[in-house]
């Protein structure tokens, strides 16, 4: 049950990488065997891959092309030690997806060998995209994704927000939305995700766990 | 529409389509390739046309053709790709032509890299191709800004028949920030484009788009009424921000990204109790020069931070006229400094200064 594979997936620019990151984070301090795979290879910007030296620090393993590259490096492809930890199985691995199915696309290489693991699929959600806006969008996204990949969605991860903007009733008319494509599609909210000053002001009874995030791919001036 | 998150790159493309372009003429480059892409899947909803041209060069000149028809058109690319289209972009200045022009910039020269970048300064402002011609060149610093320019941009074009450039670095294009479409921009009256070539339906002469003028009398005539315009838009067209210039001891000047960083310095330099402004040109050209008059008699020094190696320090240099010295702070090659680099070299002039 430890060695669990989590995929993170979603539309573009909807905050898989900054989750990925923290939750990478999260889990190695539950005293997990953390690796943390870079699958984007779609945008060469504010990808996972950028915050490989810290983690390293923490002990959480980073893979993504095999130049172990932070910044710059715009080739789409992928380091082939992310199948070898797949089938290894000594890790909890997340794999951080690029946008959109174009981006889960990369996952079909893989499909075989996570399937004979414990896997969730998550598929990230801010309803402030205009092309996840509406339970119609989002279910056509979830359903392009699993198409492409051949895998599965387990679960949903209310990410909705303006950055620092956000307000509780951002998050919360989001819940709604979200409730409803959970309805409809049988997949449950695992976690509602949003920076500390938010997530405090959160009701107990918003859909999915509460997840912290603190932006590490964004710096303090942007 | 309400406020969205947005990519820079498809806010740039969703406020063309709300600024009535019905053409989009590109090729892809990193990075601002989600752009083109925004508009492949968007345009024809809008009843407007999306083509992929066979390289950058061609994209320009498609520009060109359809905006001799009078239509409202618009091309993108990044640093290398704008290089290429430069001959176009003469050609339509020469021809008297409006278009939008996005420039995501990346780091340079040549291929140079795919992160942030402000080194196509000079490309942009003094333009890369021949003759005595100008763009008009916003430098917008967030995605509000950009959008709201954007929209505004192809009215400009119009009202000048000329190119104008939207340049922003690689970070604005790929960032995710919360903006509004739908927020009004001024409005330009606009003379009917009757120098377009969409027929003359035996009621006028036909009407020539060209650029080619082989009489010498004519071409001079031709260049002296194009720099009479020019002169019209460098009265009318400066635009510029000032941030707490109030008693302030340093002038910094940066325009894009750059202006953000700065303003975060300037935050924690207030704390310390060291006065700085920020001169945010929002327009390169016509550079900003009448925001120096309003720069206080408080003032010791001006600092002009760059992502390059130092070309926009010249405009500033040009516009300042030796009234007071001029330092220069810049990061390149993508490399994007944090505000302390910009605490730390204000502390410095300041100290020469004293």
């Amino acid at each position: 049950m430890d060695n669990k594979i989590y995929i993170i997936v979603g539309h573009y620019g909807s905050g898989k990488s900054e989750f990925s990151v923290n939750f990478a984070k999260k889990l190695n301090t539950l005293n997990k065997s953390v690796c943390l795979a870079d699958l984007d290879i779609v945008n060469p910007y504010f990808r996972s891959r950028e915050t490989r030296l810290s983690l390293i620090n923490l002990g959480i393993d980073v893979i993504s092309d095999t130049l172990d590259s932070v910044k710059g490096l715009d080739m789409p492809y992928i380091s082939p030690a992310i199948r070898g930890q797949i089938a290894y199985n000594k890790k909890t691995i997340i794999l951080d997806c690029g946008g959109d199915n174009v981006g889960t696309r990369v996952l079909k290489q893989f499909d075989d060998l996570i399937k004979q693991r414990d896997y969730e699929m998550y598929m990230i959600i801010n309803v402030y995209r205009p092309e996840t806006s509406t339970v119609e969008q989002i279910i056509d996204m979830k359903n392009k994704m699993e198409a492409e990949s051949g895998l599965l969605i387990t679960g949903y991860i209310n990410n909705s927000n303006f950055l620092r903007q956000t307000t509780v009733d951002d998050v919360m008319n989001a819940d709604s939305l979200i409730k409803e494509v959970s309805k409809i599609t049988s997949v449950p909210i695992v976690y509602v995700s949003a920076l500390e000053s938010i997530l405090n002001k959160l009701p107990n009874d918003i859909s999915g766990e509460k997840f912290e995030i603190n932006l590490s791919l964004r710096s303090d001036w942007l | 529409m309400a406020k969205v998150m947005m990519k820079g790159n498809e806010a740039m493309a969703l406020a063309a389509i709300k600024g009535g372009c019905k053409a989009f003429f590109g090729y892809p480059i990193t990075p601002q390739s989600e752009l083109p892409e925004y508009l492949a899947k968007h345009m024809h909803k809008h009843g407007g046309v999306f083509l992929q041209a066979e390289s950058e060069i061609a994209a320009i000149n498609m520009v060109y053709g359809a905006s001799g028809a009078g239509a409202r058109v618009m091309t993108s690319s990044s640093s290398p790709g704008i290089a290429l289209k430069q001959e176009g972009i003469t050609y339509m200045a020469g021809a008297q032509l409006p278009a939008v022009i996005i420039n995501v910039m990346r780091g340079g020269p040549g291929l140079g890299g795919i992160q942030p970048s402000q080194a196509d300064y000079k490309q942009v402002t003094r333009g890369g191709g021949n003759g005595d011609y100008y763009v008009i060149a916003f430098a917008p610093e967030d995605l509000q800004e950009t959008v709201n320019i954007i929209k505004e941009a192809f009215d400009v074009a119009d009202q000048y028949r000329n190119p104008v450039m939207i340049a922003v670095d690689g970070l604005i294009g790929q960032m995710m920030e919360p903006v509004d479409l739908d927020i009004e921009v001024p409005k330009r009256e606009l003379a009917e484009k009757t120098w377009a070539t969409i027929g003359t339906y035996g009621k006028r002469p036909p009407v020539n788009i060209n650029s080619l003028f082989l009489d010498p009398q004519g071409l001079e005539n031709h260049s002296w009424n194009l720099a009479k315009k020019y002169n019209t838009i460098k009265e009318k067209e400066q635009r510029y921000e000032m941030v707490n210039m109030k008693d302030a001891e340093l002038v910094i000047v940066a325009y894009g990204t750059m202006s953000r960083i700065v303003r975060s310095a300037l935050e924690e330099l207030n704390k310390e109790g060291i006065k700085v402004g920020l001169l945010r040109p929002i327009t390169i050209w016509p550079f900003p020069e009448k925001a120096f008059k309003e720069i206080p008699e408080s003032v010791k020094g001006i600092l002009t931070c760059e992502l390059s190696t130092g070309q926009m320090i010249d405009d500033v240099k040009i516009a300042n006229n030796g009234k007071l010295p001029v330092g220069f702070f810049g990061r390149t090659g993508g490399m994007v400094p944090e505000p302390e680099e910009i605490i730390k070299a204000v502390k410095d002039m300041l100290g020469g200064l004293k």
